[in-house]
């Protein structure tokens, strides 16, 4: 929307209108309309030109940025071929409700980035520099939430990687070694015929037996493929009592944490769910596991903290939106030193082009989120 | 910063070649980059992402790996294209046929280099469809590749080709690259290809393409440009004979490589009691290397002594370029490397004019630096219109 708005004014001084800094006239621009020397580098034949050289830069700088968000698209689409049914659980997880908040916040922010640029290109002081403030709150309002969202996974012990571990007696990933039962669907060479039927059969059996809610269903492949695996968590709980006692301690624990949690931050059903399930299993006690989630009707949401895997969903998660938030955080330092030279009067209409070249930024991260919300969030 | 009248259909085709591989390096970067953090991730968080341990893929870092390494290779072969142009326009005394052919074949090839990067992963497991579309992109490419191999030739056709060693070098590089490109064309065969995966005729393949490609481009360049970096003259002797060398040593040392890695030899192993005939092959192979090395070796020594301060000065223009940097400026340029911003009147390969105005269209006489330009002929020639004015569009 800026680019149709020429830097060059024939006439400087019409269309510096009395804002109270006509001084900077002299400051910035030479007698010709063109830029001051000190703004213009003398390897560019105008301030058009030069311009539109910061601005196809700028672009460049951005198309490096899409194929950097790029490739962590790519991985998402992969492991969502891959796992699907994983996915539309753990989405689950998410909540629906903050992420549209943020998606919305985001928007207004691209708007006041927006009208900052059109304040820049009026010579109004006010409007660029209230405007680009507000950007600096919403996009700290986004951080905010963000904070409240991970925060809350982590209660639920939803954290990235080796840490992950959904549920009592849930392995961590950690635990797991090998390519026991986790090897995904799709086989390199080398398992060339057997491996990639093997392993559907392996997820089918998972899937069926979890249904069946019997005990111990999930490390029946465990059991099968590798019996030095680290499954000791499950086998053991059914023959000796003092595990059992632990795994029930821990479960009543995290049920205090989770209770906390759904206060605390406004959770949807599905984190009343999470909340019940382990009720469940501390009731439960030693008994079942799993299978018990499932059949006490928590659906979905329940099954997700059987699944190992979930692991990887939710690995994506914490990098798209990890990497997308540091993009947020670099948008506000940047925004902030905007602030500090428009305060000082050194944008005009005749030179803003750090105020459009940030604005091209916090678009590209606005936009990046456009697409991770409906992804991670909504499908 | 840029000359008056350099337009795109004047610059010469060292900067074209520049131009396609600052694309290719600035939107392939990116996706190592990302593959780089989301690895650390992996390594550090434990997150699932290419550890199959993990959950992860590791076909997924296969494909993000040659997404950014299989145009790295364009990174380093397209400024050696630029090079090779260069020196075929001196050497042949020769306009280099089919300029905007040329020019615009360096940037097909860095635009097709982003869409074959599964070629190297037939043997992967990734589906059959893609590999055949990557496969048959793979022979696209051969056609730029081809259009500046037969415009190089067509451009010493009729010329007056001066062996001196830049062009001996650029002469290897045509040799070389051309055996490179066909054997490429041979592993990008879907059915060729899983049976020559990962055995010496790759790795011969790659060095005819790089080594052969790449190195002799940069060898020739670097002998080209030397009186102008640094002044002096290199000694001429010592530079055919490292050529020469060169030459062999490589041939040596790779083109064996074809014939082992047909008969099976797999690559990165040190022994093969199956194979024992092959034993002889290995051992001429490693011979060469050493004749390449002491080629390799006779370039340093020569640089090395052309630096001391009994050589000769080098003139402006040793070997009659047309390109700014030898008719503008002495060797080595001066501060700002220019007296007077040079005025572009022509494209950059016009040796005519060249000898008219030095009056010398002798071969082999060095050719002194034309002064031209200054305030006053620059006005002029905007006036009567033979340059294009300066717009924010040209860029």
């Amino acid at each position: 929307m800026a680019t149709s708005h020429s830097v060059t004014v024939d006439d400087p001084h019409a269309a510096h209108g009395g804002d109270g800094h006509g001084h900077e006239e002299h400051m910035l621009v030479g007698h010709d309309g063109q830029l001051h020397p000190s703004r213009l580098q003398h390897f560019f034949v105008s301030s058009e030109q030069q311009f539109e050289a910061s601005k196809l830069g700028m672009w460049l700088f951005l198309a490096t940025e899409i194929l950097l968000f790029g490739g962590m698209f790519v991985a998402y689409g992969i492991f969502r071929v891959l796992y699907p049914e994983l996915y539309e659980q753990a989405s689950l997880q998410l909540d629906t409700v903050l992420g549209a908040a943020n998606t919305l916040v985001l928007l207004l922010s691209s708007l006041t980035m927006a009208w900052a640029i059109r304040g820049a290109q009026m010579d109004n002081r006010k409007v660029l520099v209230g405007n680009l403030v507000a950007t600096i709150v919403l996009a700290s309002g986004f951080l905010v939430v963000k904070y409240f969202e991970y925060t809350h996974k982590f209660e639920l012990g939803i954290w990235p990687g080796v840490n992950f571990e959904l549920d009592e007696g849930t392995q961590r990933v950690s635990d797991l070694t090998g390519a026991v039962a986790l090897t995904p669907a799709f086989t390199p060479a080398g398992g060339e015929e057997g491996a990639p039927e093997a392993t559907n059969e392996t997820e089918d059996a998972e899937v069926v037996e979890a249904d069946a809610g019997a005990l111990g269903a999930a490390d029946a492949p465990l059991a099968g493929e590798d019996q030095a695996a680290p499954a000791g968590d499950d086998d053991a709980v059914p023959d000796s009592p003092a595990a059992t006692g632990e795994g029930g301690g821990e479960a009543a624990a995290g049920e205090g944490v989770g209770a906390e949690a759904a206060v605390d931050v406004t959770a949807g059903p599905a984190a009343a769910a999470n909340l019940d399930a382990p009720g469940e299993l501390a009731s439960a006690g030693l008994e079942t596991e799993h299978g018990d989630d499932h059949g006490s009707g928590h659906g979905r949401e329940g099954e997700i903290f059987s699944n190992r895997r979930a692991g990887i969903f939710f690995a994506i998660y914490y990098v798209m939106t990890g990497i997308h938030a540091l993009h947020i955080v670099i948008g506000i330092i940047a925004i902030g030193f905007l602030v500090f030279f428009a305060q000082r009067g050194d944008y005009s209409s005749v030179w803003y082009t750090p105020v459009e070249n940030v604005g091209l930024y916090w678009h590209i991260v606005d936009i990046i989120w456009i697409f991770v919300f409906p992804l991670m969030y909504l499908i | 910063m840029r000359a008056p009248g350099m337009t795109w259909n004047r610059m010469p085709l060292f900067l074209w070649s520049i131009y396609a591989t600052s694309i290719v390096q600035i939107l392939a970067t990116p996706v190592i980059g990302i593959t780089m953090v989301l690895l650390v991730m992996e390594r550090l968080l434990g997150v699932g992402i290419f550890d199959p341990a993990l959950g992860g893929d590791p076909v997924l870092f296969q494909h993000f790996f040659w997404f950014y390494s299989h145009p790295a290779v364009y990174i380093m072969i397209l400024p050696a294209f630029g090079v090779i142009s260069e020196l075929m326009g001196t050497f042949s005394r020769q306009r280099v046929y089919g300029y905007r052919a040329v020019a615009l074949s360096s940037v097909a090839i860095a635009l097709l280099g982003f869409l074959v990067w599964g070629h190297h992963m037939f043997t992967s497991g990734q589906s059959p469809v893609s590999s055949v579309v990557f496969s048959l992109i793979t022979f696209l490419i051969g056609i730029p590749s081809g259009i500046k191999i037969f415009n190089w030739i067509w451009t010493m056709y009729k010329g007056s080709v001066w062996l001196k060693t830049p062009m001996l070098y650029a002469l290897t590089f045509l040799f070389l690259f051309t055996i490179g490109g066909v054997t490429g064309i041979m592993v990008g065969a879907l059915a060729v290809d899983i049976h020559l995966h990962d055995t010496y005729f790759v790795v011969a393949h790659f060095h005819y393409v790089m080594m052969g490609g790449t190195v002799m481009a940069f060898l020739g360049g670097i002998h080209y440009w030397w009186p102008k970096m640094t002044g002096k003259l290199y000694n001429e002797t010592l530079g055919k004979v490292s050529a020469l060398l060169v030459f062999l040593g490589f041939n040596m040392t790779f083109f064996i490589q074809f014939v082992m890695g047909s008969q099976g030899m797999p690559r990165r192993y040190y022994d093969y009691p199956d194979m024992p005939w092959l034993e002889p092959l290995h051992q001429a192979s490693t011979i060469g290397s050493y004749v390449l090395g002491l080629g390799l070796l006779v370039v340093l020594i020569n640089g090395m002594l052309s630096l001391r301060k009994k050589t000769p000065k080098a003139p402006g223009n040793p070997w009659g370029g047309a390109t700014l940097e030898w008719t503008h400026t002495t060797s080595p340029p001066d501060h700002h490397n220019f007296h007077h911003t040079p005025l572009v009147t022509h494209g950059p390969y016009d040796y005519e004019v060249l000898f008219q105005t030095s009056g010398d269209s002798q071969r082999g006489a060095p050719v002194p630096v034309v002064e031209v330009g200054g305030p006053q002929e620059m006005d002029k020639s905007v006036d009567d219109g033979t340059r294009q004015p300066d717009s924010p569009s040209d860029m």
